[in-house]
């Protein structure tokens, strides 16, 4: 091993390959985003340098941008305090001595991750549409189930507070695996010491556990930022960003701008927000979480 | 060493796997179609008589087999729009008229076909008149398959339970709607998931109170005039009074047609592609479905003005294989598949002079053609005449006012902005 880390040529060789396909699918795709970010295109002919032009409209003139900025940022605050707490909640449970069937249980709530967004979209819509599912159960109380999909009156739609909950029921097993790593490298002598201390369960909860899964949960927290400043497919398969764009999120209203309207440029803006946005918030993530090193 | 033998003998029936296709007969070309239903699996009527068309043409010894590639019809034009991106098109595409063949054809993807449509007379056969909404710049970029006119279906049974009669105008269509929901069924049945289905109803509304499209198009008519407010409030009536089916903000349009075809409700407010439902094998009311034009409202208003439109296919502008995809196309629209599409699928159809069989047609169909015979006007859907923005933004005004989440002034004012937005670009 040591011969091969003193060979360059061997390292050259050995990481050529995926710094290719870095290059060719991560790297090139992003310069030409920027690029076109810049432009107005319609995907045929040559892009046309308009400056600015895409971003001072999506920040001043595109009320629907507004309308997506406010949901997206509505995913995260809801993913993190829903997803991380749960994953959490439900590691320390699983990870807990004497706990039963414990390999059953973690795969069951990892089992929604793995099912297809567009499957669980598909069967949400049944259940959350008025004349079905849900609804169909509350008639039989006699209460009259609400437009769960379509309501907008609520400042915050319900029909995102519903797609919120299935992102929720779908990507808690993600963090719960996550904390469950963390929760097993954390040695049984600091719970057995506070036991003898008199520390009860909760105690050691908040006092052992919770700091010691700081790292973690710093990492935790950025993914599940970052993947809901992208969320899409729940969306775009439950309601398509509707009724009124009143439930888009800025990776439904990009995609229509880029297949629906042929506006590849400004698409590419809305894509650069949501790199930009993401970035900063793992800077964020990055100094409200200090971790210290060890 | 056994070790070794076996990789060998494994990577041996890896790579005969590779040359398995050598020395086979050479495969025939292929002419790639891309159709907005699945072939395979629809029982729409009109998909199947596509079907048959694209069968004849295989079964034809020309060298080519075509290579259908579907999609359904929600996502069909983003996928075709992900297909003009990639440089990846078919030979030969469906496209509606109005703003999306305007879109392909300014992308430049749509070849033009005056030339191929006036060798040997070709262009004759067609009822020109369907020529005028694919033209690009003077010339002819699509070549229409079939026709729809958006009308009204009712069930004679349900009407007769009624006591109701063919409304002529909105106060008789109106009360023609109490007596259904007095009689226990549901008046009308819409798609509130779709809005391009309550559009349609919007566009008539639109019209009837003197809204006309070709005027917005025009320039001549702003939104904010009050024939759309009016509209609205027309619309409004008809969500007030209980007129649509329970629960019709949940329904697609396929609920929406089940629930018209399975006898659940009086009227159905849609395109005249619905025949074919009609007549189909989940269908009850085949034999007691008619039709009529949506009622005038007002004095001056026409109920003889149809929305009109036709299904249409274009060719690649580069394709390779042009003399394949004319082939196809003349077999679409030549007289045994037209005659198909109007005797099966109760299709419109776009020859001149083609002989119909009505006794085998659909009897929608001929009630469809004796209305139209007086036919005074005609304008496309909204949401296809107008640019791709404002008509997607007319049909969520529709459904935004059904929901009643913006008054009619308020939903009519968002589609004057984000028009105004468009033509700024």
């Amino acid at each position: 091993m040591n011969k091969v880390l003193r060979n360059k040529r061997a390292i050259f060789i050995f990481t050529a390959p995926a710094a290719a396909m870095f290059l060719a699918i991560m790297l090139i795709p992003i310069v030409c985003a920027i690029a076109l970010a810049f432009c107005d295109w319609n995907s045929i002919g040559m892009p046309r340098f308009i400056g600015a032009g895409n971003f001072v409209e999506m920040f001043t003139k595109d009320k629907t941008m507004g309308i997506a900025v406010r949901n997206s940022l509505f995913i995260v605050v809801f993913s993190l305090v829903t997803q991380q707490t749960a994953g959490l909640l439900i590691a320390a449970a699983l990870s807990a001595r004497g706990t039963r069937l414990r390999n059953f249980f973690k795969n069951i709530y990892y089992m929604p991750c793995v099912i297809s967004s567009s499957a669980l979209a598909l069967l949400f819509s049944f259940l959350f549409n008025p004349n079905m599912g849900i609804n169909a159960l509350l008639r039989i109380f006699g209460i009259e189930g609400p437009l769960w999909l379509m309501d907008v009156s609520w400042k915050i739609p319900l029909g995102l507070w519903a797609i919120g909950f299935v992102a929720t029921w779908q990507y808690t097993g993600s963090s719960m695996m996550l904390y469950m790593a963390a929760i097993a490298g954390i040695p049984d002598t600091y719970y057995d010491a506070a036991e003898i201390d008199g520390a009860g369960r909760v105690q050691s909860f908040f006092l052992i556990t919770l700091p010691l899964v700081k790292p973690m949960a710093k990492i935790s927290i950025t993914m599940s930022c970052i993947g809901s400043l992208k969320f899409f497919d729940l969306i775009y398969n439950m309601t398509k960003g509707g009724p009124s764009h009143q439930t888009e999120v800025m990776a439904s209203h990009l995609y229509n701008s880029a297949f629906g309207n042929m506006r590849f440029g400004y698409a590419s803006a809305i894509s650069i927000t949501i790199m930009v946005m993401c970035v900063a918030v793992s800077a964020l993530v990055n100094v409200l979480i200090k971790v210290e090193d060890r | 060493m056994k070790k070794k033998a076996l990789a060998c003998i494994l990577a041996a029936v890896m790579l005969s796997g590779i040359f398995g296709g050598c020395g086979s007969k050479p495969a025939d070309k292929t002419l790639k179609v891309f159709y907005w239903d699945d072939l395979e699996t629809s029982t729409d009527l009109t998909t199947q008589q596509f079907k048959a068309a694209v069968d004849k043409f295989n079964e034809a010894d020309n060298g080519y087999q075509i290579e259908i590639t579907t999609s359904d019809i929600s996502n069909y034009y983003i996928k075709l729009n992900a297909l003009v991106a990639a440089d990846d098109m078919p030979d030969v595409f469906m496209c509606h008229p109005g703003n999306l063949m305007r879109n392909a054809a300014e992308s430049g993807v749509l070849m033009e076909l005056d030339d191929i449509l006036k060798k040997d007379g070709w262009y004759d056969t067609f009822n020109p008149a369907y020529f005028d909404s694919l033209k690009y710049g003077g010339k002819i970029v699509g070549l229409p398959v079939e026709a729809a006119s958006a009308c009204v279906f009712y069930n004679k049974d349900i009407f007769a339970a009624a006591g109701a009669e063919i409304p002529t105008t909105w106060e008789e269509f109106l009360d023609v709607c109490q007596k259904i929901r007095d009689a226990g069924y549901a008046p009308i049945v819409t798609s509130g998931t779709e809005d391009w289905v309550i559009g349609i109803l919007g566009g008539y509304l639109s019209d009837r109170n003197g809204g006309s499209v070709n005027a917005i198009v025009d320039g001549t008519l702003e939104w904010t005039d009050p024939s759309f407010v009016e509209a609205g409030n027309c619309l409004l009536e008809l969500v007030d009074n209980g007129y649509f089916q329970d629960g019709y903000l949940g329904d697609s349009n396929g609920q929406m047609t089940t629930k018209f075809i399975t006898g659940q409700a009086g009227m159905m407010v849609t395109g005249s592609w619905a025949i074919s439902d009609i007549n189909g094998v989940e269908s009850t009311v085949a034999d007691i479905a008619g039709v009529f034009p949506f009622p005038a409202i007002g004095g001056a208003s026409d109920a003889n003005r149809w929305i009109i439109k036709t299904d249409n296919i274009c060719i690649d502008h580069d394709t390779e294989n042009l003399d394949a995809a004319v082939e196809f196309l003349k077999i679409l629209t030549g007289e045994e598949i037209q005659r198909n599409f109007a005797e099966i699928a109760g299709r419109l159809p776009i020859l001149r002079n083609l002989e119909i069989n009505y006794d085998k047609a659909p009897v929608q169909l001929k009630e469809l053609s004796d209305y139209m015979a007086d036919m005074t006007g005609s304008f496309g859907y909204f949401n296809e005449t107008l640019s791709s923005e404002t008509g997607s933004e007319f049909n969520n005004a529709i459904l935004t006012i059904a929901l009643k989440q913006a008054t009619p002034e308020d939903a009519f004012m968002r589609v004057k902005e984000v028009s105004d937005e468009e033509k700024a670009r």
